[in-house]
């Protein structure tokens, strides 16, 4: 399947789905025949934050930081320092700055950071003084996190769905994509509701062994007990209940087991769940999700979903009508058997 | 004019699109934009700021339409004129005691809200110093 190299759709999405145990590829829209009246379906609420920012060293050097993570309370942030070469270039072919050669200090526009060194490659940033910088500060100095293949550089208006609040990722919770205004109300139209949960895409790879060996870190989500029991309701009155993307799979199966301690409040909690074919997903009748492909990050979680076969015949199918792949790229529909 | 359409227009235009899907996923709510008389008559040498009045308006009502099933909710206000800093600025001569206190504005209208009295999607608002605020065709 190939990669979508343009932030700007010409034409209309597409999605694969199985219609009748056969894989077939149709407009986006389509789907609304896929859903009933009573169906759920959650979306990941988060905006995408630009996480990427020029900064200078000691020796007044421009690098390139993206922030692997950041910590609100703390005032801090996790961060790999690249110099050299532009977002055009693969990261894989960029070099990483060991933390040791940064110094102390490190100046993003007006704004001073203490360096601390956190893994080998990896460092963390404090704010010297100002605490207003994490929210303020990454708005006014921060670019999106770039890919090396698309054509033009992305801004921020383009990384965000229609349901983008929380600034919370650095990758755009893309499979949200696949709405629009028109496909929301057919749906809406015809019985189905929605509900959210709010969960932190970070960097899911960086094209460096040791970094991508600690990545994706612990990511925040947040569920709330609302939306647990709608969950619940739809499920128990018949409905089913769609996950749109990855991180809504992986929020809400570890709201559930935080839950089931007695242990989920109505705020944010760290997430480490990894969600493996082995897995009982049992809040999810099915997934929207981006046309993901084996090796990838996120196919094991879509095994929980459907057998690798089922997902290769969709995806074959994906591939003969000219679907496209990555933020940008179409859409799969997964539902359980 | 560029500077007028930018601020009155295509600033709330945005806004409008980044706030309305959290407005949806939370059951709906209350989008206010402010208008002016000026949007409706036409002065002399007020064409910029008219002419993107009346066009923040002509969206204040396409969008009442398109989103009704998003639970949304679009006022106009007109808040007549007021005795702000901006108002000094524009018009120096004016005799003060004529104008709207913004504070009673401020205040009917929030009582408006609260009382969530009409059930429209698209409400007129125009405030009067006689009658206070009312809502208008």
């Amino acid at each position: 399947v190939k990669i979508a190299s343009s932030y700007i759709r010409k034409s209309f999405k597409k999605i694969a789905y199985f219609q009748e145990g056969n894989p077939q590829v149709g407009n986006i829209n389509d789907i609304v025949r896929c859903f009933k009246s009573g169906d759920l379906i959650i979306v990941n609420d988060s905006a995408t934050a630009p996480m990427s920012l020029e900064a200078r060293d000691r020796f007044n050097n421009s690098l390139e930081l993206r922030l692997l993570r950041t910590n609100e309370l703390s005032n801090s942030f996790l961060a790999v320092a690249f110099v050299g070469g532009s977002w055009k270039v693969p990261t894989e072919n960029r070099k990483i700055i060991d933390p040791m050669h940064l110094g102390e200090r490190l100046h993003i526009g007006e704004q001073v950071f203490s360096v601390r060194k956190f893994g080998p490659t990896t460092f963390k940033l404090c704010a010297v003084d100002g605490p207003e910088f994490m929210s303020t500060e990454i708005y006014r100095a921060g670019r999106m996190i770039q890919y090396s293949y698309m054509d033009d550089e992305v801004p921020l208006w383009a990384s965000q769905s229609i349901f983008a609040s929380r600034p919370w990722s650095s990758e755009a919770p893309s499979a949200a994509f696949a709405f629009s205004w028109n496909l929301i109300f057919q749906l809406i139209a015809n019985g189905v509701n929605f509900a959210s949960i709010t969960h932190g895409a970070g960097l899911s790879s960086i094209g460096h062994v040791e970094i991508d060996e600690i990545l994706p870190l612990t990511e925040v989500s947040m569920v709330t007990s609302e939306t647990l029991s709608l969950i619940e309701q739809t499920r128990m009155s018949g409905g089913r209940v769609i996950g749109i993307g990855t991180s809504v799979v992986r929020a809400v199966e570890a709201a559930k087991q935080l839950n089931i301690k007695g242990m989920l409040t109505n705020q944010p909690f760290e997430n480490s769940l990894r969600i493996s074919s082995k897995h009982r997903i049992d809040q999810f009748d099915g997934i929207l999700t981006g046309l993901h492909q084996e090796g990838e990050s996120h196919f094991e979680l879509l095994n929980a979903f459907a057998s690798s076969h089922k997902i290769e015949a969709l995806l074959a199918e994906a591939s003969l009508s000219g679907c496209l792949t990555h933020e940008f790229g179409d859409f799969m529909l997964l539902l359980k058997d | 004019l560029e500077a007028a359409i930018q601020t009155n227009l295509l600033g709330p235009f945005r806004l409008i699109k980044a706030v309305a899907g959290a407005m949806f996923l939370a059951g709906g709510g209350d989008i206010v934009n402010i208008s002016s008389d000026a949007a409706k008559t036409p002065y002399p040498n007020w064409g910029a700021y008219s002419v993107s009045k009346a066009a923040l308006d002509m969206l204040t009502e396409i969008m009442a339409l398109e989103s009704e099933a998003a639970g949304l909710r679009f006022l106009r206000l007109d808040q007549g004129e007021m005795d702000t800093t901006l108002h000094e600025q524009a018009l120096p001569d004016t005799e003060k005691s004529t104008l709207n206190q913004p504070q009673d504005v401020a205040k009917a209208f929030i009582d408006f809200l609260v009382k969530r009295e009409t059930r429209n999607r698209h409400i007129n608002l125009v405030f009067d110093r006689a009658f206070g605020l009312k809502e208008a065709l």
